[in-house]
Parts: structure tokens; sequence; C-alpha cells
């Protein structure tokens, strides 16, 4: 008997379809509380799926924060808040040494945690604290650890660094560097409310109290389904297909459509190619498929991509929102190679 | 032996495969049919402008034959991976992905599956491959492969239908006549003339000036068949052609005849140099022409036995032929009783001057009536039959002036007949001539496919008495060299049954000349 047929785990459909429908089940569950957001809700719960963390933007008074904190207390997974400000420094993040006294008088050098130190850390305004700074996510959103003083600390699974930062209020922000963007899994845009949602939103806020919200994962099932969504497999044609969508951001290939050499200076990171094929994996098993269809990854390709992609001089003084090359390159990239 | 456990989806494939190839070929045979009327049209819009002549039928078959197979050979070789095929059935059903990840998964090996990443392969995720294919599998029996690639109109049949319907009208306005063009003025005389500049050149020999008027009669002849020249210049050449022409006539005329005396009689050892000619292998007819072309060009009959006896002592003596004497001696009676041979015989070279110039004076007499803007008489080569382009009609004025013909003793033409008629007459005197003076051809079949053959049978028709074919025989030979000369000639196609009946018209002025002597 071969090594692949001993491996042959028949359960495995059940727990598939119990993570998509407990992952539904949270959807609706911030429903309950979020109006308007399904789509953002969804992509962040991607993200979490995914062990990667998302960059939310959008302009102030949109439910950022608001929906942050609610997606921690459904998910019962500690949640931590940093304002980010120009004076932040990167010790008032990670944490650092301090001189303490025992119970015995005697002075002992102990590392204080800082607020990374959480499974859902929500990072507000995270463009107004210095590069420095954000620099300190660095090693904690790629790692899943901090080093202070030469010592390394590891944060607790499930880590998720939910980020937000405001387009069009620059002044005094520092705008994230290239090597900061690429390491969040998604950017996903806060749209304004529709004018249903808007009712709806005003009066479910001025009428009395929320409604209580019922914590419906907990840390040991999502460590599992991150694991599980791992396991999904994808056709080489969809591989291939998400590596060319990659490759068609690049300028300086040959196929390279028009919108991209005219106003585009650099194409996506491996990351975003990864990227895709995990976001689709969890889309895929959210429709109880256990395959990842060409669909699954057209869909994770703008929140993907559209923050890697390094906009040219060009692209920038004309105001070419990265969203339209991507689309560009979905619609100019066949499934099938050819 | 790897067991194929997806043997539903790899059976699904081939099927996917065969009904694209099917779509294919369909496209690539419409595409070739495009192609092919494409270019048959271009090769017809040519022909027309170009003047050639080719078959259409023959142009079909060839391209259109070269068009398929080509497209054939494109589908059998095409190459398209099998995920492909997959990926069309996943779209056309709405599976996303399942069939192609099925078959992928299927046929990899427990080996492949381990090594794409040098990690062992989690258990969840083997676990997902089987349930894949098995639901790959399951679902693949709903596939109808008309239903992933259905049945579509090939993309070139608009062009198919465009080209079609361009191509009968095409042909439709073609048939009507729409295209042809008209005749050229007195093209049936242009033929004649250029007819009688080839035998002229053929006759010539080293006289450099016949030869010289010979190429001009054939070029004028040919220009003018081709409509080529400004009719200024077509006056000018053909008044000036034609003055040349009478020249060489009077030359002719000036030459006295020779009378008929014992002087003249044949000499003796003229029988011993034709006994060696006839072992040297020539016919009785070659030696007869040579003769009679000597004194054609003034040499006496010693000077004649004196050429063919260094013409015929190069080599080693043959053995004496059968019936060597009695030819010989037929021979010699025949150069005896003929006045012409021993006399010197012009009309060798005065027959085509003669023919040029009937055609030239019936050139100048259309000119004329041309430049008084009758230009509506000039008929199509159908119509040439019945004398539409005789653009003298009665007028005994395009007869040949001064005709030396009748120091031969030939019948004259009417004069009451049209011009062309008068070339039929022309012609008969030719025959008649040569009757008189030709021995008998015994081989005619032996010279049909000779580029000479039709001044040959001018030449060489054999005197009733002798002749070894019979005059209908001889017709039927005649008629299918015109038909292969023709053929061969590239004749412009609006030309060709004008050049046809000129000839045919020869047979016809043969039999008529046959029957005035009898």
């Amino acid at each position: 008997m071969s090594s692949s047929q001993t491996a042959w785990d028949p359960g495995v459909q059940e727990r598939a379809l119990e993570a998509g429908a407990k992952v539904r089940t949270v959807e609706e569950e911030i429903g309950r509380y979020i109006v308007g957001h399904g789509a953002l809700v969804e992509q962040v719960l991607v993200c979490l799926l995914c062990r990667g963390h998302a960059l939310l933007e959008g302009v102030p008074g949109l439910g950022k924060t608001f929906l942050i904190k609610t997606f921690g207390e459904v998910l019962d997974l500690t949640t931590t808040r940093i304002q980010f400000t120009p004076d932040l420094m990167p010790a008032d993040i990670i944490g650092t040494n301090v001189l303490v006294r025992d119970e015995e008088g005697n002075q002992l050098i102990r590392f204080q945690e800082g607020p990374i130190f959480s499974q859902v850390l929500l990072a507000d305004e995270i463009n107004r604290a210095t590069p420095k700074t954000q620099s300190a996510l660095l090693e904690a959103m790629q790692e899943q650890s901090v080093t202070v003083a030469g010592s390394t600390y590891a944060l607790a699974p499930p880590f998720i660094v939910l980020a937000t930062q405001n387009p069009i209020e620059m002044e005094g922000t520092y705008p994230l560097p290239e090597a900061q963007l690429d390491r969040f899994f998604f950017k996903l845009k806060v749209e304004y409310p529709s004018y249903d949602d808007l009712l709806k939103i005003v009066d479910r806020t001025t009428t009395g109290a929320l409604p209580m919200l019922e914590r419906i994962l907990g840390t040991e099932e999502i460590v599992e389904y991150q694991d599980l969504i791992r396991a999904v497999p994808a056709s080489t044609a969809v591989l291939d297909y998400a590596v060319r969508l990659v490759y068609g951001t690049h300028p300086d290939r040959d196929r390279a459509i028009d919108e991209v050499k005219r106003f585009v200076r650099y194409g996506s990171s491996p990351r975003g190619a990864q990227s895709l094929i995990l976001a689709a994996k969890v889309y895929a098993l959210l429709d109880g498929r256990f395959t990842v269809d060409f669909a699954d990854v057209r869909r994770a390709a703008l929140p993907s991509l559209r923050h890697r992609l390094i906009l040219s001089f060009q692209g920038e003084a004309e105001g070419v929102d990265p969203d339209t090359i991507v689309e560009r390159v979905m619609e100019t990239t066949p499934e099938a190679s050819r | 032996m790897m067991r194929d456990r997806t043997p539903r989806l790899t059976e699904l494939s081939h099927s996917l495969e065969m009904r694209w190839r099917f779509l294919l070929l369909a496209d690539a045979l419409f595409t070739a049919l495009a192609v092919t009327l494409g270019a048959s049209l271009g090769a017809l819009l040519v022909r027309v402008a170009g003047d050639l002549s080719f078959s259409i039928l023959r142009l079909l078959l060839v391209l259109n034959g070269s068009a398929m197979v080509v497209a054939i050979l494109i589908v059998a070789l095409r190459r398209r991976d099998q995920s492909r095929f997959f990926i069309d059935a996943d779209r056309a059903y709405g599976f996303r992905s399942l069939l192609v990840s099925g078959y992928e998964f299927g046929r990899r090996g427990p080996d492949d599956r381990h090594d794409e990443s040098r990690r062992p392969q989690s258990a969840d995720r083997d676990a997902f491959e089987r349930l894949v294919v098995e639901r790959a599998e399951e679902r693949s029996g709903d596939v109808n492969p008309r239903t992933v690639y259905p049945s579509r109109t090939p993309k070139s049949i608009g062009a198919v239908a465009a080209l079609v319907v361009a191509l009968g009208i095409f042909l439709t306005l073609q048939a009507s006549g729409w295209f042809e063009r008209p005749v050229p003025p007195y093209a049936e005389e242009a033929i004649m003339l250029e007819d009688a500049g080839r035998r002229l050149a053929e006759r010539a020999e080293s006289n450099d000036e016949l030869r010289e008027l010979a190429e001009e009669m054939r070029r004028l002849g040919r220009q003018v068949q081709r409509n080529e020249l400004p009719p200024d210049e077509a006056r000018r050449r053909i008044d000036r052609l034609n003055e040349r022409v009478e020249e060489q006539l009077d030359d002719l005329a000036r030459i006295p005849p020779i009378e008929h005396n014992e002087d003249a009689q044949i000499p003796p050892e003229t029988e011993n140099t034709i006994r060696q000619a006839l072992r040297s292998g020539m016919s009785d007819g070659e030696v007869l022409e040579f003769f009679t072309r000597m004194r054609s060009q003034g040499n006496s009959t010693p000077d004649a036995v004196q050429a063919l006896d260094e013409s015929t002592s190069g080599g080693e003596p043959n053995a004496s032929v059968e019936g060597e004497g009695e030819r010989a001696q037929e021979l010699m009676d025949q150069l005896e009783s003929r006045p012409e041979s021993a006399g010197g015989d012009d009309s060798y070279v005065r027959n085509p001057l003669e023919q040029s110039r009937q055609a030239l004076q019936e050139m100048g007499a259309g000119r004329r009536q041309l430049s008084q803007g009758d230009t509506s008489e000039q008929g199509t080569p159908g119509e040439s039959d019945s004398g539409g382009t005789r653009a003298t009609g009665g007028s005994g004025d395009s007869r040949p002036q001064g005709s030396q013909s009748d120091e031969s003793g030939e019948q004259e033409s009417s004069g009451q007949e049209g011009g062309t008629l008068e070339v039929e007459d022309q012609m008969s005197d030719d025959f008649t001539r040569s009757r008189a003076a030709s021995p008998v051809m015994r081989e005619i079949e032996g010279v049909v496919t000779d580029d000479t053959i039709m001044d040959i049978i001018i030449r060489e028709l054999p005197s009733e008495a002798t002749s070894a074919l019979t005059e209908q025989e001889l017709d039927v030979v005649f008629e299918r060299v015109v038909e292969e000369a023709v053929g061969r000639e590239e004749t412009p196609p609006e030309l060709q049954q004008l050049v046809r009946n000129y000839f045919l018209r020869l047979t016809r002025a043969n039999r008529e000349g046959a029957a005035d002597e009898q």
C-alpha cells in the first residue's frame, strides 16, 4: 500500500465543509453588528485564514476601527489597538526591557511586552508614525515574533495586523515604504456605505444598545483551519494562471500590456502570487469546493496586487488607479496558457 | 504498471479533442476555400488584364486541392495540451476547474505528488485530491463534447459567400462578353501578315534584306494583332512595309524568265548527282526541293549539281539504294518536264510576299475606312466567320497589284469577292502551284508535330495520283495540327477562334483548288 493511500482521510470533507460553515457564521455574526461591509469582513477573514495581514484604507468615520474591534470579539482573540502618531516609538509597540525589583528586593531586567503581543493588532492610522516605528512591525508581521536586545519572543498564533490609513489626509503622514506594504496580504478599500446601508447604520446606532456578540471561533479552530486551507490543492493550470497574472504586471515583460508599460515602474513581488493562490484556496473552501478555480484567483487579484504595483512617474502624475491596471491585466490574461 | 485512475476523464479528453479537431478542420477548410476563391478571382482578373490564357476549372482544382491539403495538414499537426479541453469543459458546464484539476491529480503518481516541494504531502491534501478526482470522474459523464464545442459558423463563411458572389458576377460578366476586348482591327490580316513573314523568313536563307523584311512583317503582324501600335505609327509602318514588299516583288518581276530550251536541259551528270543524294538519305522531295530552290535563287542547273555534289560528297559513299535508278530517272524526268524547274521558280519567295502584300493592302484599305470614323464594323472573333472584318467588302481594290503569279499559270482571284476571300484564293494559288511541283509525300504522319508542319504541308502537297493520303485524311490531319498549334501558341482567348478559322479556311481552299484542277 502506498504512502498516499495511507494518508487518505475521508473525514477531511466534513472538516472542510464545517470550516466553511463556521466562517460563514462569523461573517453573519459580524454582519449583525457591522452594516454594509460584508465583502470587507470576508476579505479580513481570508487574511486571517491565510496567516496574512490587512491594510484597510478609507476616509475617517467609515467604521474601520469598529469593524476590527468587532472582529476580535467574535473570534475570541485578544485584541489591542495602537493609535499611530509621529512621536510613537518602536518600543511603544514592541515593548522594552525594564528594571524591576523582585520580592526579595533584587533588581532585575525584565522584558515588558508591548501592545503587539496580542492576536489581533489594530494599527490605527499607521501612516502617521515615522518609518522607523512602522518598520518595527516588519519582523512581527513576517516572522510572527519580535526581537528585543537580542532576545526573540514569539507572538501567539493566530497573529494578524489590521492597519488602517486615511488616503486623503496626507499632511504629516509617512507613506508606508514598499517593503512594508508588501508584507500586507491584502490591501482593502473601505467604501462609503450605500444609501440603504447608511439608513440601517443610523437606525442601529441611535436607537439603543447594540446586540451582544457571540464568540464563534477560538484560537485552536482558527489555527486548524489555517492548516486546512494550505492543504487545498490547486491544479497546475490555475497556478500557471496566477503566475501569468503577476507577470502581467511587470512592465519589462514582452507581453506586458500598454497600460502596464506606461504607468507601472515595478510589478508585483512573488508575495503577490502567493497571496493570490492562498486567498483563492480560502474562497474555494468557503464555496464548498476542494480545488481552486480561475475565478477564485481573479476574486483575490485586486486586494492582493493593488498595493504591490509601484507606479511610474507618469502613473502618479496622471493619478492612475492601480485597480484599473490590475483589471486590465486580468482582462488580457487568458485562463489557459497558449 | 500504474492503473489509470481517471478512465472516464481520459475517454472524455479524447472525445473533446476529436470534436475540437473537427471544428478546427471545418474552419480551416472554409479558410482554404476562401483563399482559393480569392486567388482564383485574382487570377481571373490577371488573366483578363494580362491577356493570358489558362483553364479556370484546372486553376480552381489545383488551388483548391492544394489549399485543402495544407488545411488538413495544419489541423493534423496542431497540438493542444489536454488540460485545455478540460478547462473548456469546466467553463461550459460551470464546474469551476473540477475536471482540469481532477484530470491532473488523477494522472499524478504518488512520487509526483511528493516531489513538487520535496516535503511530504499532508494527509489533508491527499484527501482533497482524491475527493476532486472522484467528483471529476463522476461529473465527466455529464459532459457532452457538442456542448463544450458547439457547432458554429466558420469564421470565414462571410468571406467565402462574398467571394462566391464576386466570382459568380465575374463569370457571368465574362460569359456575356463584358471583359472581352474588341478584336483588334484587321487581326485576321495581321495573322496572315505574320504567317507570311514566318514563311518568308524560312525561305530567305542568306538574303539579309529578305530576312529583315520577314522579321518586320512578323513584328508588325504581332503588334497589330495585339493592338499595340498607335494609329499613326501603324499607318506609317504599314505604308513603309507595303512599299518594301512592292519593291521586292518588282525586283522578282525584273528577273527574266528562263525559256525552256535544249541548253537548259538537265545535264547528264545530274543523274549521278541525284543517285548520290538518294544514297545519302535525301528523299525525292528534298532533291526536287533543292533544285527548285537553287533555281529560284538564279543558279543554273550545273551550279545546283555542283552544290549538291559538294553537300553530299563529304561522307563515305553509301551502297546503292533500292530502285535508285528508277527514282533518279523519274526525278530527272520531273525536272525536265517542269518549265519552272528548268527556268527557275521565284514563287518560293514570291508567295509569302504576295500574301503579305494582300494583308497590308487590306489593312491599308481598312485604315482609310477607319479614319472616316467607321469603327462599328469591327466584329468579334465569332463574327469574323461571316465576314465581319472584311473592311473592303467586295472591292476589287484590295486585289494584289501587278500580280506576278500569273506567270506560273495559277488561277486568279475573281476580284468580285471580299478581301478575305481573296486571301483564300491566294492560298489556293499557292496550293495549286505546290501540287504541280511536288512529288509524293509518303510520311505525312511523321512530320505532324513539327512546328513548320503548316509550311511543309503547303509546299509538299502531293499530286492526286501519287498521294499516300486521301484529301479527307489530310484535312483531318491538318485540323488536328491547327488545334495543336492554337493550343500551343498561347493565343489570346478572343483571337483563338479567329486563328482557327484562318487555318481551317486554308483547308477549304485546298479542297476547292483540287476541285478546280479536276
